[in-house]
């Protein structure tokens, strides 16, 4: 009985120990060799969780925890130097053959831990564990979160940062901001009887929507739209039907994902009988949209944004089909 | 009327055999006793006449009809049963329980009606339950339980009544006023009785006609006086008892040996 | 000879009406409840997320009647809402929560435990089993317009428990036990194939989450024509063999002697019971907490005896499950919460307020 006890005060000492010894554990310590770039490294950045990382050496290697960053990483150039992508990072076709390290939530530490990038790109959904994890073992990780389409710029810039792509990113940043001016300058000054109602499906059973903290919503507001579940709260809640049906909106679009029932929300919007006297299904206003244009925070939610404008002002932006 | 026959009964449980090529009859208007050592297989024997068992070979029949050819319900009018501990739902009320014993009379979608009531309410002023009515089982002793069983196979109205135990958890003056209620309804209306009983005082009071069941077989058979005697007594119960008479009946009465004979055979 | 004649005592006298088995007041209180649930269908009309002047829901509902004749002053909008979303919804709330008081009634009553409930040989997890198969197979068709989904529950429902009942089975008897544990056997195995089908499948988990919940939205008229046959004949052969079932709580060998063929029985009950079950399950997904509390809470107030306790728990039922449906959609509309959640969290307040109040026996 003794033993016992002995034994787990000893435990739970050594465990406390540990973890504060963990704590301690300084990043990096090595000394900077000299780099050929027109930055000059080691660097401190801010990233969006507001953590400060110093990379301390332009990064030769690269690996990406989210299918977005994936595609910043390739729309920078920086395609050779990314040695680790997740497995749905689909876009472009070259990601495919990247090696892979896990799932966007599942990320297999080891697998990072065997390549030691000299730059991790993280996201939101990897605060609490992967992000911790991966300090502790020394390893530089940028957190990129953009909330709004502001933020996806900075993001964009960050990453140009990091990897001594300034300009790349700054290039990459204006021609990204032009097209969404492009939009704004015409959408800015709607008044609210001018802009339709807008209904986005995310999944049709159970029925879920964007609320007003996402990035679809702000889409469907830059885009010349009223959200019609922006008082819903936050995130994609859900909706019943007869709050879609009373708030009649004008255009509705669904988000085609991947899988077996990607294309079932959109085809719940075009048949769902219930629906048949909504303005939308009257006006054949009801539209898919690839949900990867939408959901991921990187350089082609602008087109995501362009096929809303077409989409819910058709009259006041042409797409070519 | 009906008359009990067993013909040729040998009742196991699994290949562990009871009581083995037992035949005997009751006639209407006949209270017959079984009495016999603990284990000896009474309970069984009435399991096994009232179809709760069936036979490892043999026949039950009832005025001459195989009873396990007989659909359940119509039975269960012919045949009523005083289970030797009966579990009841604690729940129910004892005038619900009695009134149960109306079912074999009623049809599926039947309910029961002012007649059914008022017979079940009898049969609980036949066994003085009459105040128990309206309380529930759970709160009821043994005893009371047990007269409210009687009373609800007084309610099913049939032909023969099988015992068991009956009296096993009365006090004397119960037991005798049960049995009294029982020997009187058997007289007047002819009704066919079967009794597992192990107080061999009642049962030489209040049979006709008794079986002495040993090792699995009718170890005698015959009037109270012709069974009960002590050679029976010694050769199934061993030394402990004798047989007295009973100074006004006349019938066997059964006492504890009080000498250094019942001495030695427990010491055995 | 009669009975009556002779009878040994001379006293001649009715049964007093106070032992009469309660009859009139419990008849009163299922005409009670009818009442109530004729208002809690109303409220349940009246209420949603959709704000409808009680007016025009009357003026709706009525102009569907033969013979009425007014001039529609509303939107079709409207009228779909009332009588296309509401209106199904509701009445499937009432089937499917009187289905689930009386089979865990039945049940409780069948394997004389008071822990019983309508999922506990299995139909749930063959339901859930089925579903789950519907979501992951690529073939979608439709008959008599259902999905594939519910048809799938339902069959999926039926043969778990005709497995159960086959392996319980020892030639013509049916042992209790035997069929409580085959069946919980069963349903963890069901079970475990379910949640490793629900991990390796990762595209339909968040849809076949909310299914396994429960949830009435998209109620189809066409999935109550489907399910209203197996609820009324259940329920009425249930009501039927009320009588039988009270004898079955003396126990088997008791009941036996009292005329009723055991395993005949055993397998009507089962059967209607399983049949209403598996219908309530397949169209809705699993809400617990009814099946087990109703009956309880009805035994409570109104006594054990069976010709009772299944119509009360009929009526309860059906009120309960739409009066928590009506919270379900109104708390946090216009989302809406899944109704397995809000049935436990409605009901076990109330039931432990009713066990603190009892005085008499519960089973």
């Amino acid at each position: 009985m003794r033993l016992r006890i002995v034994v787990t005060i000893f435990l739970i000492v050594s465990t406390v120990l540990m973890s504060f010894l963990g704590a301690c554990t300084p990043a990096t310590e090595e000394p900077v060799p000299p780099v050929q770039s027109k930055l000059t490294f080691p660097v401190d950045i801010t990233d969006q969780m507001g953590r400060v990382v110093t990379i301390e050496k332009m990064p030769e290697t690269i690996v990406s925890l989210s299918p977005g960053h994936t595609e910043i990483v390739f729309a920078l150039g920086l395609e050779d130097r990314l040695v680790g992508v997740t497995e749905f990072c689909d876009y472009p076709e070259a990601a495919k053959d990247k090696p892979k390290i896990g799932g966007f939530s599942t990320v297999d530490i080891e697998r990072v831990v065997g390549i030691q990038p000299d730059l991790i790109l993280a996201a939101n959904i990897h605060r609490k564990e992967v992000i911790p994890e991966l300090e502790r073992l020394g390893l530089p990780v940028v957190c990129l979160d953009p909330t709004t389409l502001e933020e996806v710029l900075e993001a964009i810039t960050l990453v140009g940062k990091c990897s001594g792509q300034e300009e790349k990113a700054s290039q990459l940043a204006t021609g990204m901001g032009d097209r969404i001016k492009a939009i704004t300058y015409k959408t800015n000054n709607l008044t609210p009887a001018e802009r339709p109602r807008v209904f986005y499906i995310l999944w049709h059973d159970p029925l879920m929507t964007v609320g007003s903290d996402t990035r679809i919503h702000e889409l469907i507001e830059l885009a010349g739209g009223i959200n019609i579940a922006q008082d819903l709260g936050e995130g994609y809640p859900t909706i019943s039907l007869e709050a879609v049906i009373i708030a009649n909106p004008q255009v509705i679009v669904a988000g085609t994902g991947h899988g077996e029932g990607a294309v079932l929300p959109y085809q719940f919007a075009l048949t769902e009988e219930k629906l048949r006297d909504v303005d939308a299904r009257v006006n054949g206003r009801v539209y898919k949209i690839n949900t990867d244009l939408v959901g991921r925070p990187g350089p082609r939610i602008v087109d995501g944004l362009e096929r809303f404008a077409e989409f819910i002002h058709p009259e006041l932006f042409k797409g070519d089909q | 009327m009906v008359k009990l026959e067993m013909q040729g009964i040998t009742l196991a449980y699994g290949d562990k055999k009871i009581v083995e090529d037992i035949t005997f009859q009751v006639m209407p208007g006949e209270m017959v006793g079984l009495v016999g050592p603990n284990g000896s297989g009474k309970s069984t024997i009435i399991k096994a006449l009232s179809r709760v068992v069936t036979p490892y070979s043999g026949t039950v029949l009832i005025n001459g009809r195989d009873i396990s050819r007989i659909p359940r319900r119509e039975l269960s009018l012919l045949i009523s049963v005083i289970p030797q501990i009966p579990l009841l739902p604690s729940a129910f009320t004892a005038f619900e329980i009695v009134l149960m014993g109306r079912n074999p009379h009623l049809g599926l979608f039947q309910y029961e009606g002012p007649r059914d009531m008022d017979i079940a309410w009898q049969a609980m002023e036949q066994t003085s339950t009459q105040c128990l009515a309206e309380r529930r089982i759970s709160e009821l002793s043994g005893g009371e339980i047990q007269c409210v069983v009687i009373a609800r196979a007084l309610t099913q109205e049939t032909q023969a009544i099988l015992l068991d135990e009956p009296t096993a958890n009365l006090d004397i003056s119960r037991q005798i006023e049960i049995l009294d209620l029982v020997k009187g309804l058997c007289r007047k209306n002819k009704l066919a009785v079967v009794a597992a009983l192990h107080d061999l005082n009642l049962a030489a009071h209040y049979c006709d006609r008794l079986l002495l069941i040993n090792r699995g077989g009718i170890h005698a058979e015959g009037t109270p006086i012709e069974v009960i005697n002590t050679q029976n007594l010694e050769q199934v119960y061993g030394h402990g008892s004798y047989v007295h008479t009973h100074p006004l009946s006349g019938l066997p009465a059964v006492l504890p040996r009080v000498d250094s004979s019942r001495n030695s055979s427990l010491n055995k | 000879m009669s009975w009556q004649q002779a009878k040994l005592s001379h006293t001649n006298q009715a049964a007093p009406a106070a032992v009469y088995p309660h009859r009139r007041g419990r008849v009163y209180a299922i005409l009670g409840l009818l009442v109530l649930f004729g208002v809690m269908v109303a409220l349940a009309i009246t209420v949603g997320s959709a704000r409808i002047p009680l007016s025009t829901t009357i003026d709706i509902l009525l102009s569907k009647l033969p013979l009425v004749d007014i001039t529609p002053h509303w939107t079709s909008a409207l009228e779909t809402i009332i009588l296309e979303i509401r209106l199904p919804r509701i009445i499937l709330a009432g089937l499917v929560g009187a289905a689930l008081a009386i089979a865990g009634a039945t049940y409780q009553g069948l394997f004389r435990n008071p822990l019983a409930d309508p999922y506990l040989i299995g139909v749930a997890q063959g339901a859930a089993l089925g579903a789950v198969v519907g979501f992951i197979l690529p073939i979608d068709w439709q008959w008599l317009g259902l999905g594939t989904v519910p048809l799938f529950a339902f069959v999926g429902a039926l043969l778990s428990v005709a497995v159960v009942y086959t392996v319980a089975r020892v030639g013509k008897v049916m042992p209790v036990t035997t069929l409580i544990l085959a069946g919980v056997a069963l349903g963890a195995l069901l079970s475990s194939i379910v949640s490793y089908l629900i991990i390796t499948s990762e595209e339909q988990l968040h849809g076949i989450m909310f299914w396994l919940m429960g949830s009435f939205s998209l109620t189809q008229w066409s999935e109550i024509k489907f399910v209203l046959p197996y609820m009324v004949v259940g329920v009425g052969v249930l009501l039927i063999y009320a009588r039988s079932l009270n004898v079955m709580q003396l126990g088997e060998e008791q009941a036996q002697q009292l005329g009723i063929d055991v395993e005949k029985l055993k397998l009507i009950l089962l059967t209607a019971a399983t049949l209403v079950t598996a219908a309530a399950v397949s169209f809705v997904g699993i809400i617990g907490f009814v099946g087990i509390i109703i009956p309880h809470a009805v035994r409570l107030i109104w006594g054990p005896d069976y010709r009772f306790l299944l119509p009360l728990s009929v009526l309860v039922g059906a009120i309960f499950l739409i009066l928590t449906d009506i919270v379900a959609r109104t708390v946090l509309a216009p989302s809406e919460v899944p109704i397995g959640v809000i049935t436990a969290f409605c009901g076990a307040p109330f039931f432990l307020y009713l066990l603190r109040r009892r005085t008499k026996v519960l089973f």
